[in-house]
């Protein structure tokens, strides 16, 4: 919400935290439809898109520096394509849900290395990396 | 299920077992050596290294064959520079299958996608 002088704006950020993927708010739906000059139905269907685009972009925690670096966009670039190419053919499995397609595909396309780094850091990032840490949480003798 | 992890299954695990063709009545060859590198004892088989991560040294495991045998056509992989060998995603499996521990069970249908998956796809490392 923003405030100039005595008016208040509510922004909403179509695309980045708001993208409607089903019709449980018609109201929203409707709002962007107008704000896009669209109909319902395309404006579900693009958040849709956009929902699967953002879980794969969160999935690789893609970093900002990526707007600035062209070597790592690059590289990104190509890893975002494999893993995008390893979702579409991990649908084999039929009881996946998009992000645990992603998921699976994003471990699938990674080194050993970084598999190992990203399962290290999962334990840092919920303070479990080390054994005192773990054992104050009662996960360890 | 550190071996599974480096074999791409996305899962996390609090100790790292490491299968060593070693006699368990000698299990202080083992201790000793890991606290010459500076680790802690926890328990007979459990070293805490330096760094804090667990190392838990096994002496047999269930479902799977001799040492020897699973050692000859475990998969090779590089981790941190090194060559080491970890046991097949389908071995792991029928490891956990034969121990029939709740947590490991919990595992199986992950593990399963993932060997599936590698195996259909054709994933080497």
């Amino acid at each position: 919400m923003v405030r100039i002088g005595e008016q208040e704006f509510v922004l909403r950020l179509f695309t980045v935290d708001a993208p409607e993927s089903d019709a449980c708010f018609p109201d929203r739906i409707d709002e962007q439809s107008a704000c896009f000059g669209i109909m319902p139905a395309e404006s579900i269907a693009a958040g849709r898109k956009i929902r699967s685009r953002v879980v794969r972009g969160l999935a690789l925690a893609l970093p900002c520096r990526l707007l600035h670096s062209p070597s790592v966009q690059k590289k990104s670039s190509r890893r975002l394509a494999r893993v995008n190419a390893l979702a579409e053919k991990l649908r084999f499995l039929p009881h996946l849900s998009e992000d645990e397609r992603v998921l699976y595909a994003w471990s699938l396309a990674a080194t050993p290395d970084e598999r190992w780094r990203r399962h290290e850091n999962f334990l840092r990032s919920h303070g479990l990396f080390m054994h005192s840490a773990r054992k104050r949480s009662g996960l360890s003798s | 299920m550190s071996a599974a992890i480096l074999q791409g299954v996305p899962a996390t695990t609090l100790d790292t077992d490491i299968w060593v063709d070693v006699p368990e009545r000698q299990y202080m060859r083992l201790i000793n050596f890991s606290l010459s590198l500076g680790a802690t004892r926890l328990r007979q088989t459990v070293v805490s290294l330096t760094d804090g991560s667990l190392v838990n040294f096994c002496y047999r495991l269930h479902g799977t064959a001799s040492f020897r045998t699973e050692y000859a056509r475990a998969n090779v992989v590089t981790w941190n520079g090194m060559e080491i060998r970890v046991l097949p995603l389908e071995r792991i499996i029928r490891c956990k299958e034969a121990a029939g521990r709740d947590k490991g069970l919990a595992m199986l249908p992950l593990l399963r996608d993932i060997a599936a998956s590698r195996k259909r796809l054709r994933i080497r490392r």
